[in-house]
């Protein structure tokens, strides 16, 4: 034991005096013995946890479930608020302390599963930088399962008999597009506007004097003709309404018109005999009866020459192969008539039977782009400039000079593909391919043979091995490369480029020095706007908005143009932070945010007009500053109808605090909606009848609290003084350790007193660019990142500096059998 | 075979609501050779309904029927399948012990109703790489009943799950997302998207000759694959090579679907349904696509076992359509409130309508001495009744269609909920009603005894 002790001193020797350490040993042995035992002894086991018989002076043994004790203390669960409780910090200190002093000594990096998959969205990048080519993936391929709040995870990325069919098809169509040659079946993309987009004004980069439609960025595989059709958005009976004015949809390419359409306008005599005499509405008459009819038995052949008026909207254009924008939109009307007196709401409401159209206009449903047709050539698109470093240089494809040229393609594909130095054993199955393929010409060898390469599990996944000959259960130094593509997938979600291949190829990127360098270029690059996405999208759960439905009666004027600001506004705003390396903290604190017209209005911000976002000041003293006062994460962590308390307290105890509760017990009793008179209860005093019910107090009397300080806010994030009920909204809130705090504005300042929420970010950086799960282990490496970066005020870099620099980076446990 | 390419079809009829019903004639090409000769194939079919129904409240039984055996009286929800009553039995009380939360937590309802519905096991609680599960009843169905289809199951669901912190702490997604596990350690993932499903099932077009080409392409490249993962798994560890030796199987399995492929000439039918073009919006659209799909499927024997989520657990889903605003998790806690009650039986006989829509279709098909829907045997339900409770007893299920030799409908058959015995004795009947024996599934105790 005393030999124990002694090695603990010296490891611990530069954090704490060892002359002390004795004291302080006999100071955390009493704190717990007082505090702890009293629910965690063998006999309660109160968690299923017993602290009762576990030597302190050994805490190493137990590192686990210390380092579960040191997470309760700094989270200030435990001991529960209103017990009696230790000076938690200088206990989960002292813990800490010895912990990380063990760690220093005796590192651990962990170790991920050997093969990991790439995602989707990892895919998508990677045929973009490795082939020029930018498809939707998400009709190619099915969403990954995600663990740990990421879909990064090396672990549940599995591959399965479907998954590797969907590979094989991505592979022919991803590499016919790449090397531009049509394939054998015509491509058809439908792209669906979100009902609950308004289309009455502008939408962001959509042409000036128009409204509504859509945009879309589409890779043309091939120069040929294609064919563009657009459908119009029905009713609720799937009939076309009547406009008084004829609608004109503008399709253009590049900006350049291709086509109007139009809908002829519908005289008020013919539009039924229901003609509101309200001058207001008298431009949408919409139902007679008739068509309502017509559209309940979707009677095809009873509808009218109007709700078959857009099928001949299809126009068929030459187009050069590559990437172009193709835009649909309505054009303004001239007319004098204010639109806006007419729209009561920003939402669209379509008509049904009895219901008066709202929308004044005209809205598109889907574009449809189809093709190619008469192809012309394959052109010169970017994915054949990336692909064809050289060209055929005879007509016959297996002369010597086109099986070199061949050669030559398929090595510098294969490197970039497989994100190492490849030779003779990589190259000549891929040059199989492009052999067996050349009998229809050399760009159909080439086309096999990137469609192999595709397919390869080494493209598919990244592989981590264990060096030969090191030591089981040991941790080794990564492989140059595989060091190479853990940076590149953490903050490009996608394969390394030439310049970090060549480093690594050089040996130079072990040199941690390096290492930052290259970090800090990615970082800066372009590239790193997929790290902004995922990892935020993720952890702020802003993928989520676009599952979120607010109800309509309560909500009427969320639409998607909303949905997708709101979104953008957090994304533009993580992205500052991370851009310009600003503090971590600054994400709770900025004074700052971002918004076009439509989230300005949304949040009564004044004079910001149009659908470009910008950058607004909000002022020292505004309830919006940071990420607690964005609508994104407001409207997600809502119920559809109302706030949730419940579900902000728990977003913020996960995501913020990094103290996620446990779920609810079986047989959960209902909220009770009114007390025993029948009177109808607050949400606050039902959560309160929650709380009081034992089973339930545990978790509730930590979330809810937490949650109640955002009250301010409503469902979709507006700022609101009177609650749900009609009650004046009461903002009072604590922390798990009980400290009261009020408001939106007393969270920030709660969140602020301790590095809760640094630490947090950080354990979630780490999960995502490792890829596994935090274990307890990883928790030294965390708070070491934690304590470096506080040294540079949080700046965004030095934390992403800590993770990349660290051993569970850079390092690797050998596995415990060893290889074979 | 006529192939009608999709542009002589109006490309504006498949997805707008009636017009999914399109009344195509069977085509006798498109039933390979073998599907007409009797016996027909045996097929089974399992659709799920996620978050529990409403079940019995205040003396009103909206699922469970009133009445024992054939005294049945249909409850509102299964009203929508009167027209079928003589094909159906519905099944209560029966229970799923191994989704509760026995003895590590209270957390994870929702994850282990999925998990276990055709399983019967207690999944291991892990969000990393080590999932583990149990076989499910329609793998245990497909390993036998796939044999000679070019796909051996179709996994397929609404809605795919891309939202962040929407499954229970410490269980991976993974295990709500699917109820097919190939094995313990393998589930399947399911597919919502009906043009990927009709590509699969058919092929994105092209001849029959351009289909044989891609094949042996395809084969070609799996050859390479399987020698690259050999030469790959060089150096690995025994861990680690268990995802190589899973890799492999998925590249086995993947070259047996090509080489049936193959077989049928590259002739995978196809041309009576035009591509479906995407998601449609509406919930009635998408989910009468994605029957329409499964018919088809069963129809030109492309596959003879199907699982169906109308909707993973915890989804968040409203229906406007319908009247119901609030999201389907929220409603489902109804809080034994009368009207929340009512709102979620409508939402359950609104799901029901759409199943009898499938069932009609089946129905209507006819095949050999009989229809389709004689030679399909679909298991319909829940795996939680109560779901403000999170009851994992006294579940709502109920059999439908298949050999009526084997399976006697118009009845309904009630175990005593107190003894939970388990669903999976159910599943084993059924799977023994389809010609697959098997000795146990998951925690069974003993196949129940439907044709009693």
């Amino acid at each position: 034991m005393r030999t124990r002790l002694l090695i603990y001193c010296f490891g611990a020797s530069v954090l704490l005096g060892c002359e002390s350490s004795q004291d302080r040993l006999a100071d955390a042995e009493s704190g717990i013995s007082r505090y702890c035992v009293d629910c965690h002894n063998d006999a309660e086991r109160a968690g299923g946890l017993t602290l009762e018989s576990r030597n302190l002076a050994a805490v190493t043994d137990d590192a686990e479930l210390w380092e579960k004790v040191v997470r309760k203390l700094r989270a200030g669960m435990m001991p529960p608020s209103g017990n009696p409780a230790p000076d938690r910090d200088s206990l989960a200190s002292y813990l800490e302390a010895r912990l990380d002093a063990y760690a220093a000594e005796y590192p651990n990096p962990g170790r991920s599963v050997a093969l990991h998959r790439l995602n989707r969205n990892e895919y998508a990048n990677a045929i973009r930088d490795l082939l020029a080519v930018d498809l939707d993936v998400s009709e190619l391929l099915p969403p990954d399962d995600s663990s740990f709040g990421f879909d990064n995870i090396a672990g549940v990325l599995k591959i399965s008999p479907t998954l590797l069919e969907r590979y094989l098809a991505a592979a022919e169509q991803v590499s016919r597009v790449a090397v531009g040659r049509a394939g054998t079946v015509t491509s058809i993309h439908w792209f669906r506007v979100a009902d609950d987009r308004s289309q009455e004004r502008r939408l962001p980069k959509l042409p000036f004097g128009t409204r509504g439609g859509t945009r879309i960025e589409y890779t043309f595989p091939v120069n040929a003709e294609y064919e563009i059709a657009a459908e119009l958005q029905r009713n609720l009976n799937e009939s076309v309404p009547l406009y008084a004015e004829p609608q004109m949809l503008e399709v253009a390419i590049d900006g350049e018109r291709v086509a109007v359409f139009t809908l002829d306008a519908v005289p008020l005599a013919e539009s039924g005999s229901e003609s509101s005499a309200d001058p207001i509405f008298a431009a949408t008459l919409v139902q007679t009866q008739e068509t309502a009819d017509a559209g309940l038995k979707l009677d095809r052949d009873g509808r009218n020459a109007r709700d078959r008026a857009d099928q001949a909207w299809r126009v068929r254009v030459p187009v050069t192969a590559g990437k172009h924008v193709v835009t649909a939109a309505f054009l303004n009307r001239t007319s004098a008539l204010e639109e806006t007196l007419r729209l009561p709401f920003e939402r669209p409401y379509p008509s049904g039977v009895n219901i008066t159209e709202m929308r004044a206009g005209a809205y598109l449903r889907s574009l449809e782009i189809s093709g190619p047709y008469d192809m012309a050539s394959a052109g010169s698109a970017a994915s054949r400039e990336r692909i064809f470093v050289c060209e055929a240089a005879d007509a016959d494809p297996l002369s010597d000079a086109n099986v070199d040229c061949a050669e030559r393609i398929i090595a510098a594909l294969a490197r970039r593909a497989y994100r190492r130095d490849v030779g003779e054993a990589e190259v000549a199955p891929l040059l199989a391919f492009y052999r067996s393929g050349a009998a229809d010409g050399f760009d159909a060898g080439v086309q096999r043979a990137v469609k192999g390469l595709l397919v390869a599990p080494e493209f598919l996944f990244r592989f981590e091995r264990d060096p030969e000959g090191v030591l089981a259960n040991t941790p080794y130094a990564l492989d140059a490369f595989e060091l190479a593509s853990r940076l590149s997938f953490f903050l490009w979600s996608s394969i390394p480029d030439d310049a970090l291949l060549d480093l690594a190829s050089r040996g130079k990127l072990s040199d941690p020095a390096v290492l930052a360098k290259q970090a800090q270029r990615l970082l800066a690059d372009e590239k790193a706007s997929a790290f902004v996405r995922n990892f935020a999208g993720q952890w702020l759960f802003l993928r989520n908005l676009e599952a979120s439905v607010p109800v309509q009666s309560n909500f009427p004027d969320f639409d998607d143009t909303l949905r997708q600001g709101l979104r953008q506004e957090t994304e533009l705003f993580f992205e500052s932070i991370v851009r310009e390396d600003r503090g971590a903290l600054e994400l709770l604190t900025a004074d700052y945010t971002f918004v076009n017209g439509r989230v300005a209005k949304h949040y009564g911000i004044d004079n910001v007009q149009g659908a470009h976002f910008r950058r607004v000041n909000l002022g020292a003293d505004s309830h919006r500053r940071g990420l607690l006062g964005h609508g994104s994460i407001l409207t997600v962590t809502s119920y559809p109808d109302r706030t949730s308390p419940v579900i902000r307290g728990k977003w913020i105890l996960e995501n913020l605090l990094g103290a996620p509760p446990p779920a609810p017990p079986p047989n959960v009793p209902a909220l009770v909606e009114t007390d025993g008179s029948g009177t109808h209860l607050t949400m606050r005093e039902r959560l309160a009848k929650h709380r009081a019910d034992p089973n339930c107090a545990g978790c509730h009397a930590v979330m809810d609290p937490l949650g109640f300080s955002l009250e301010n806010f409503d469902a979709v994030g507006r700022w609101r003084t009177v609650g749900d009920a009609g009650e004046p909204v009461d903002a009072t809130g604590s922390m798990p350790d009980g400290a009261e705090f009020v408001g939106a504005e007393g969270l920030r300042g709660a969140l602020l007193s301790s590095d809760l929420f640094v630490t947090t970010l950080t354990e979630k950086l780490l999960t995502y660019a490792l890829g596994r799960g935090i274990e307890p282990h990883d928790m030294p490496t965390v708070r070491k990142i934690v304590r470096e970066a506080a040294e540079e005020d949080y700046r965004f870099s030095a934390l992403i500096q800590g993770v990349v620099g660290s051993d569970a980076f850079r390092m690797r446990m050998a596995e415990e059998g060893g290889a074979e | 075979m006529t192939f009608v390419t999709r542009r002589s079809l109006s490309r504006r009829r498949f997805l707008r609501g009636a017009s999914v019903a399109i009344g195509l004639p069977l085509l006798d090409a498109m039933v390979p050779a073998f599907a007409q000769a009797p016996p027909a194939p045996k097929r089974i079919g399992f659709v799920y309904l996620p978050n529990g129904v409403a079940m019995n409240f205040s003396g009103i039984n909206y699922w469970t029927p009133r009445g024992v055996g054939t005294d049945m009286q249909l409850s509102p929800i299964l009203t929508p399948l009167a027209r079928h009553r003589d094909r159906l039995s519905v099944v209560s009380g029966l229970a799923q012990p191994n989704a509760e939360a026995l003895e590590d937590g209270a957390n994870g309802d929702h994850t282990r109703a999925t998990s276990s519905w055709l399983t019967g096991v207690y999944p291991k609680r892990t969000e990393g790489a080590d999932v583990q599960n149990g076989i499910s009843a329609d793998q245990i169905a497909a390993h036998q009943l796939g044999e000679e289809t070019a796909l051996p199951s179709l996994e397929l669901g609404i809605d795919l799950n891309f939202l962040s912190g929407q499954c229970e702490n410490s269980y991976s997604c993974v295990y709500l997302n699917t109820l097919a596990w190939r094995s313990p350690s393998a589930p399947l993932p399911s597919e919502n998207n009906p043009r990927i499903v009709f590509e699969r099932l058919f092929g994105d077009g092209g001849t029959a000759e351009q289909r044989t080409a891609r094949a042996i392409e395809d084969r070609s490249i799996l050859d390479f694959v399987t020698s690259d993962l050999a030469r790959l798994s060089k150096g690995l560890g025994a861990r680690d090579r268990v995802q190589v030796s899973d890799y492999l199987d998925s590249v086995r399995e993947v070259e047996r679907r090509i080489q049936a492929v193959e077989n049928l000439g590259g002739d995978t039918g196809s041309p009576t349904l035009e591509r479906p073009r995407g998601i449609p919006e509406r919930f009635d659209e998408h989910v009468k696509l994605m029957y329409e799909l499964q018919w088809l499927a069963f129809q030109a024997d492309m596959t003879r076992v199907v699982t169906f989520m109308l909707g993973r657990e915890l989804n968040f889903r409203t229906y406007p359509e319908i009247g119901i605003e609030e999201g389907h998790h929220g409603l489902s806690h109804h809080q034994d409130r009368p009207e929340q009650i009512e709102k979620l039986a409508r939402l359950n006989t609104y799901q029901t309508d759409l199943f009898a829509w499938y069932l009609d279709k089946l129905a209507a098909t006819p095949e050999g001495d009989g229809t389709l829907l004689d030679h399909s045997l679909f298991l319909y339900g829940a795996s939680l009744s109560n779901p403000n409770q999170h009851a994992h007893f006294d579940l709502p299920l109920t059999v439908v269609g298949g050999d009526r030799a084997q399976h006697q409908g118009g009845r309904h058959v009630v175990f005593d909920p107190k003894r939970w015995t388990p669903m999976t004795n159910l599943l084993l009947d059924l799977l023994e009603q389809v010609g697959v024996r098997t000795e146990s599934l998951g925690d069974s105790t003993g196949r129940l005894e439907m044709s009693a």
